[in-house]
């Protein structure tokens, strides 16, 4: 049985990922249809889906699962922490695990690739916690098999600004990872916790790819070559990422898609850019479907909201239409299986799993 | 021994009497062997620094310091101005003042500056050797200026008057990013001269007089690996960077740091190597040393005799061992 539903998680999870602070969701099996739930061929896994940032509120992460369980994903990365120190992400992470266990008929936590298995998660949403950075672990190492046995899986290193670790897309400078931020990259390996490069600085996040022995994701940004800003990666950094094994999940949020208008033809250039570049195996959905940011100092680059998200790509409603219009664009069954779902599973699968 | 001859250092003991004796840093343990070793060197004032670098300092300079003040009150108590110190020293006791090496503690939260201010603390150090949340570290790979919240935490401290320790421990290119950003006099609290010793710890010619060009003050460090490439030295290795030092950018502009570590009582080889690499500092905490002479404050006399046998004035050697820490505090601190 445990097998069969290994299985059935391969050829059928596909992961989108949704923008910052993600969730990965695989939609749900054929097979397992719940009332209101459309059959799907496989499910999604989106690798950022903002869920419980500050201020949203308990009901309106509850809508978002929802709405993550209409469209049929399988598993979702969520940030549950942002920003907190020790203390505070501590409690983010109870209160995430509360949620979660006051709506048992919606979703599952997401700790290993069994949990959006069809037949474990039952047509819920497989929840993944994230975090935005890595203040809460200070400086102690211990503290990340602790935060592992509290649920999380992926973490960022940096929140854009220069963190103990890393320096951040918003400053002004550019410096490589500190010699803390490599024996956090070493620790977070050994501890299989999912290393997310997003909103990393370039030259940190290079550095932390010559130094991690597992892949790395970068959760919800694009290629600088398709639209010029702070926070899309270069071709270096989509070809270092690439080179781990890694997985980029493209972002739906207007700011990081083009100038103004974005439309969903510049969110598959993205996603065609990238597959040119490196190949199917590396791109996901990030989507990051976001309703405000946090904005520390002026001169951070992004828009404070609301934000208009492309017509086709606005919403988890879309994921049905998006995989259509993919296949329009010429990317066949197990292409759009690779960048659904299949990568960021991978990615899981390789980290969670190490030995 | 240590070459000075007994009239000399008689001449020493004896102007060391007249003279407001004031250590820039250190960090021993804030303890009694601290404590005996001040007052056994006749030292007016010192600042102590912790550390340690997590939250948990709140709870240090809150209770155990405070307890231990006020257990030993008849012989010491904190300093928070330049007129405390005075009183306190007439009062025959020694001034002690607070001071962080380094701000990790602050986290994220420049609020927090305002309540380790009212806990007392006057001096604060950026970054300590590797980078953090303000600045990059001495020793990274990759040195640069300070970071957006970097320069948010220097003005900071500006407003609350504390002191901008900048520096030794943190990257030359975050210290000149410090001096940009702010007015007035700035110190480095403690380190050594680079010309004379090609250590990352060691302050380059060019930051010791930009240094001072802000009316600063720079606090030479005893700690025998900034002083010398290999062995123990004696008192003559620390003069060296003294006299080079004032020789460089004046009198006015130099004062003792001597970052002891007494009653640290740490043993085998050195953990914590991402803080302290190997090249910069020793690997096994038997060899963190200090000159034979001066390593403890009761060496003071002999610099004091050093100085006189370099051709110091009274004036001069008055400034080097005190006066020039009491002028920035009270250009800084306003009392």
């Amino acid at each position: 049985m445990g097998s069969l539903r290994r299985g059935a998680i391969t050829r059928r999870a596909f992961v989108s990922s949704a923008g910052v602070g993600g969730l990965a969701l695989l939609s749900h099996p054929a097979g397992s249809a719940l009332p209101g739930v459309p059959e799907e061929p496989s499910a999604s896994i989106l690798a950022c889906v903002p869920l419980a940032a500050p201020g949203r509120g308990m009901t309106a992460a509850r809508e978002t699962v929802a709405a993550l369980r209409r469209a049929g994903a399988a598993a979702a990365v969520v940030p549950v922490i942002e920003t907190e120190h020790l203390t505070d992400a501590m409690r983010a992470l109870a209160q995430w695990r509360q949620m979660m266990s006051e709506q048992t008929e919606l979703c599952v936590p997401g700790l290993e690739p069994i949990d959006w298995a069809p037949r474990h998660r039952g047509g819920r949403v497989a929840l993944i916690a994230h975090s935005h950075g890595v203040q809460w672990l200070g400086r102690d190492l211990s503290l990340v098999p602790e935060f592992r046995a509290l649920g999380l899986r992926i973490t960022k290193l940096c929140s854009g600004w220069r963190s103990l670790c890393a320096d951040g897309c918003f400053e002004a400078t550019d410096l490589g990872l500190t010699s803390w931020g490599r024996d956090v990259v070493r620790a977070l390996n050994h501890h299989r916790l999912v290393i997310d490069l997003a909103y990393t600085g370039r030259k940190s996040s290079l550095d932390a790819m010559r130094v991690s022995q597992h892949p790395v994701v970068f959760s919800h940004v694009n290629a600088a070559a398709v639209h010029a800003h702070p926070l899309n990666l270069t071709d270096e950094q989509i070809q270092a990422c690439a080179k781990t094994g890694g997985v980029i999940g493209v972002s739906a949020f207007p700011t990081l898609l083009a100038d103004a208008g974005a439309t969903i033809d510049d969110f598959v250039r993205h996603v065609e850019y990238i597959t040119r570049l490196v190949g199917i195996d590396h791109v996901a959905l990030g989507l990051d479907f976001d309703t405000r940011r946090t904005i520390r100092f002026p001169t951070d680059p992004l828009p404070t909201g609301p934000y208009q998200y492309p017509k086709g790509v606005a919403g988890f409603a879309d994921l049905a239409g998006l995989r259509s219009t993919f296949a329009k664009r010429g990317f066949n069954a197990s292409a759009r299986a690779a960048i659904f779902s299949g990568n960021l599973e991978r990615v899981f699968r390789q980290v969670w799993d190490a030995a | 021994m240590v070459a000075v001859d007994a009239g000399l250092q008689r001449e020493a003991h004896a102007m060391a009497a007249d003279l407001l004796l004031v250590n820039g840093l250190d960090a021993s343990d804030f303890g009694d062997v601290l404590l005996d070793s001040l007052r056994g060197g006749g030292v007016a004032a010192c600042l102590v620094s912790s550390s340690r670098s997590g939250v948990g300092l709140f709870d240090e300079l809150d209770s155990p310091h405070h307890a231990f003040l006020n257990a030993r009150a008849d012989r010491m108590a904190l300093a928070t101005s330049v007129a405390d110190v005075q009183r306190i020293h007439r009062e025959g006791r020694v001034a002690i003042i607070f001071g962080l090496q380094v701000a990790d503690m602050v986290e994220e939260d420049v609020g927090r500056l305002v309540s380790l201010h009212a806990m007392g603390l006057r001096s604060s150090g950026l970054a300590y050797n590797i980078g953090n949340y303000i600045g990059s570290g001495c020793t990274e790979l990759d040195q640069g200026p300070l970071s957006r919240f970097g320069v948010q935490f220097v003005e900071a401290l500006q407003a609350l008057r504390i002191v901008v320790d900048i520096g030794g421990h943190c990257s030359e290119a975050t210290a000149f990013d410090a001096l940009k950003h702010t007015a007035g006099p700035v110190v480095c609290s403690h380190t050594t001269a680079r010309t004379l010793r090609n250590n990352p710890r060691a302050m380059t010619d060019g930051l010791c007089r930009a240094i001072a060009d802000r009316g600063g003050v720079i606090g030479v460090a005893a700690f025998s690996y900034f002083l010398l490439p290999a062995g123990r030295g004696t008192v003559e290795d620390y003069l060296r960077h003294v006299d080079y030092l004032a020789k460089l950018v004046g009198t006015e502009h130099v004062g003792l740091g001597l970052d002891f570590i007494l009653g640290k009582n740490t043993r085998g080889p050195v953990t914590d190597t991402a803080s302290f690499p190997p090249g910069v500092y020793p690997q096994s905490w038997e060899e963190w040393i200090y000159p034979e002479g001066i390593s403890d404050f009761t060496g003071l006399t002999t610099v004091i005799a050093g100085l006189m046998k370099r051709g110091y004035s009274q004036e001069e050697i008055a400034r080097l061992m005190g006066e020039n820490w009491l002028r920035v505090w009270r250009d800084i601190w306003g009392a």
